[in-house]
C-alpha cells in the first residue's frame, strides 16, 4: 500500500505539489492525470523516495520499481545486464534466470545481449518495465509511459505494466498527461497545473 | 554485475579515450621503468667490475678516460706506461696485489687484454674448457666472446689492430685459443685475455726485441696493503713518476654525477608524463560525470548508494592507472631488453630487461595514487548528484 498525508513540495520558493491525502491498497492501478507541470513527476519520486517531502509524509511499501519517461536505459551494458544491475544495486541477489524470465514475459527474450542503442522505442521501453519489476516491486511506477505513442503502441505499453504489476501483485501508479489512458483507470487521481 | 564490470564497461564503452590514457600512463611509466632499470644494472655492473680495484696506474691524461679504459673496458687509453715503473710501483709496500693490463687490439669487437693469471681470478672467473694460457700466442675467450664468435678450445684467430671492429689484421701473428671462461656476470665476459707478452709479440711484427726497459703497458690494476695506502699511494704516483693514479670508485661516482643530469632529466619527463596522464584522466572522468548524469541518476533509483556510485568512479581512475601502470612496467622491461641486445650488439655493457627493480612496486604504488587522485573529485560530485531534477528532466 501507499499514503501520503498533508504533503507539500518547493523547489526554492515555488510550490510545485499540495496534496492533502492520497491512499492506494495493494494491487490497486492508479492513474496520476495532469498537465505539465501540475507536480506528477515529483509525485511519483516521493513516493519512490528520490525526493524528500517539504512537508508531510510518504509511506510506500517496498521495493519499487520506476519506469522513468526518458527509460534511461544504461548505454554501455546489455539489456540482460540492465536488469542484472536493479537487482545488484538494490542489493538483492542477482538472478540471470530471472532477467530471462523477466525478458521473456515483455517480448524481449531475443534482445537479452543487445546494447539499448539497437533497439527500436518500443523494444527499450519493454526493457525498462522489465528492469523495473526485475526486484519484484510491491509499487510500480510509470512516468509518461505513452508520450509520442500511437493508440495502438498506447494500448500495449499500458497493457504491458498492467500485466507486469498484475505479476508482482504490485500497486501500480501510472503519471500521465495523456487522456487516452483514462478509461482503463477506475481509480485516478487528477492534479490541477 | 557488479562494480569492476560496470567500470570497465563504462571504459570500453570509450575505446579511444581509454586507449589514449592508458597510453600516455604507459609511456611515462615505460621511460621511468628504462631509466630504473639501466641505471641500476649500470651502477650494479660498474661497482662490481671495480670490487677490489682500489687504483688504476696509467698513462697522464684523463683519470676517469684511464679508468673507463683499463677497468671497464669502454673507452681509449691515455696511452702506454714504461713496464719499469709499472713494476717499481708494484714492489711499492703500500701496493698488496698489481696486475698489469696490456691493450691495443681487439677481435670482433672484443678487445683482446694482455695481462696474468691474477686477472681472471680477481674476477672469480673459472674455466668452462680448456686451460688458462701458458705461453706467448696463446688466448682464453670471455664467455661473451666465446659464444658470439663461436670459437672455442682449439680454435684460433687473428687480432685487429684498435679498439673497434675495423682494425688492420694481424694475420701473421694468429692467436692459438686455448681456453673458454664460465660467464661471471662481470667485465671479463667480454674480454680476449692472454699474456702481455703475446701483446708484445704481436707488436713487434718480427722487429729485434726491444730491452725490458723499453717494454711499456697500457695500465697497472692495484690493489691496496692497508688503508693508510688510499691516503698517500694516490699522491705518491702522481708526484714521483711519469704514471698518473686514478681512483674507479672516484671516478665511476663522478661519471654517474655527470650522467646523472641526463638521467634526472629524462626522469623528470617520465614524470611528467605520468602526470599529465593523471590530469587526462581528471578530465576524461569529469567529462564523463556530465554525459553520465542520467546513468548515475538512474543507478541512484534502482537503489546505489552515494558511496556506491564514488566507488565506481574510484574504481574507473584505478583501473585505468593500473592497466597503465602493468602495461608501461612491460613496455618499460621491453625496452630495456631491446636496448640490451643493442648495447651486447656493441660489446658494451650489457643491460637485460629480465630483471626486476624494486623501486618499480613504488612506480606501480604512485600510478594507483595518481589514479585515485584524479578520480577523487569526480567521484565525490558523482555521488553528491541530485536524482530527481535529473530524471525529470524532459
Amino acid at each position: 500500500m501507499l499514503s501520503l498525508k498533508g504533503v507539500r513540495h518547493r523547489y526554492g520558493a515555488r510550490e510545485v505539489l499540495r496534496l492533502e491525502r492520497f491512499e492506494a491498497a495493494q494491487g490497486e492501478k492508479w492513474l496520476v492525470l495532469g498537465p505539465s507541470g501540475s507536480g506528477k513527476s515529483t509525485l511519483l519520486h516521493l513516493l519512490a523516495g528520490l525526493l524528500k517531502p517539504t512537508q508531510g509524509t510518504v509511506e510506500a511499501a517496498r521495493p519499487i520499481g520506476i519506469v522513468p519517461q526518458k527509460l534511461h536505459l544504461i548505454a554501455s551494458l546489455t539489456v540482460a545486464e540492465n536488469l542484472l544491475l536493479a537487482q545488484y544495486l538494490a542489493g538483492a541477489r542477482q538472478e540471470p534466470a530471472r532477467a530471462a524470465q523477466v525478458l521473456a514475459s515483455v517480448g524481449l527474450a531475443e534482445r537479452a545481449a543487445a546494447r539499448p542503442h539497437e533497439l527500436s522505442h518500443g523494444e527499450a521501453q519493454r526493457a525498462a518495465v522489465a528492469r523495473a519489476v526485475m526486484n519484484r516491486p510491491r509499487l510500480l511506477l510509470a512516468d509518461e509511459p505513452t508520450s509520442n505513442l500511437d493508440d495502438a503502441h498506447c494500448a500495449a505499453a499500458l497493457d504491458l505494466l498492467e500485466a507486469q504489476a498484475a505479476e508482482c501483485g504490485a500497486t501500480l501508479v501510472v503519471a500521465t498527461h495523456d487522456a487516452r489512458a483514462k478509461p482503463r483507470f477506475g481509480k485516478r487521481l487528477e492534479l490541477a497545473a | 554485475m557488479n562494480l569492476p564490470r560496470i567500470s570497465l564497461a563504462y571504459l570500453r564503452a570509450k575505446p579511444l579515450a581509454t586507449a589514449l590514457n592508458l597510453l600516455l600512463l604507459a609511456l611515462g611509466i615505460a621511460t621511468i621503468t628504462v631509466l630504473m632499470l639501466a641505471t641500476r644494472q649500470l651502477e650494479e655492473r660498474m661497482t662490481r667490475d671495480a670490487r677490489g680495484i682500489d687504483l688504476v696506474a696509467g698513462a697522464k691524461g684523463s683519470p676517469m678516460q684511464l679508468v673507463l679504459s683499463a677497468v671497464f673496458h669502454l673507452d681509449a687509453p691515455t696511452g702506454n706506461i714504461p713496464l719499469a715503473e709499472a713494476q717499481a710501483l708494484a714492489r711499492n709496500p703500500l701496493v698488496k696485489r698489481a696486475i698489469p693490463v696490456a691493450l691495443g687490439d681487439s677481435f670482433r669487437g672484443f678487445r683482446i687484454v694482455g695481462t696474468n693469471h691474477d686477472y681472471p681470478a680477481h674476477y672469480g672467473a673459472r674455466l668452462a674448457a680448456g686451460k688458462l694460457w701458458t705461453k706467448s700466442m696463446q688466448a682464453v675467450l670471455g664467455a661473451q666472446a666465446a659464444r658470439v664468435t663461436g670459437l672455442g678450445a682449439g680454435g684460433s684467430f687473428t687480432g685487429a689492430h684498435g679498439l673497434g671492429e675495423g682494425g688492420e689484421e694481424h694475420e701473421a701473428e694468429p692467436y692459438e685459443v686455448v681456453g673458454v671462461l664460465a660467464p661471471t656476470g662481470s667485465v671479463i665476459d667480454r674480454l680476449v685475455l692472454t699474456s702481455v707478452e703475446s701483446v708484445w709479440e704481436v707488436h713487434e711484427h718480427g722487429e729485434a726485441r726491444p730491452a725490458a726497459r723499453e717494454r711499456e703497458i697500457t695500465a697497472l690494476l692495484v690493489q691496496y696493503a692497508s688503508p693508510l695506502a688510499a691516503a698517500t699511494l694516490p699522491r705518491f704516483v702522481n708526484a714521483t713518476s711519469a704514471l698518473q693514479a686514478a681512483s674507479p670508485a672516484y671516478e665511476s661516482a663522478r661519471l654517474f654525477r655527470m650522467l646523472g643530469v641526463g638521467v634526472e632529466v629524462l626522469r623528470a619527463f617520465g614524470f611528467v608524463l605520468v602526470f599529465a596522464a593523471g590530469l587526462s584522466v581528471f578530465i576524461a572522468l569529469t567529462n564523463a560525470l556530465e554525459e553520465r548524469r542520467y546513468d548515475l541518476a538512474v543507478m541512484r533509483m534502482l537503489g546505489a548508494t552515494r558511496g556506491r556510485l564514488m566507488a565506481l568512479l574510484l574504481l574507473e581512475g584505478l583501473t585505468l592507472a593500473a592497466a597503465g601502470a602493468l602495461l608501461g612496467l612491460a613496455l618499460g622491461h621491453a625496452l630495456t631488453e631491446a636496448l640490451g641486445a643493442a648495447l651486447a650488439a656493441q660489446q658494451q655493457v650489457p643491460v637485460s630487461g629480465w630483471t626486476w627493480a624494486p623501486e618499480e612496486g613504488w612506480l606501480v604504488a604512485l600510478a594507483l595514487g595518481i589514479g585515485l587522485l584524479a578520480a577523487l573529485v569526480p567521484a565525490w560530485r558523482a555521488s553528491r548528484a541530485e536524482v530527481a531534477p535529473v530524471l525529470a528532466e524532459g
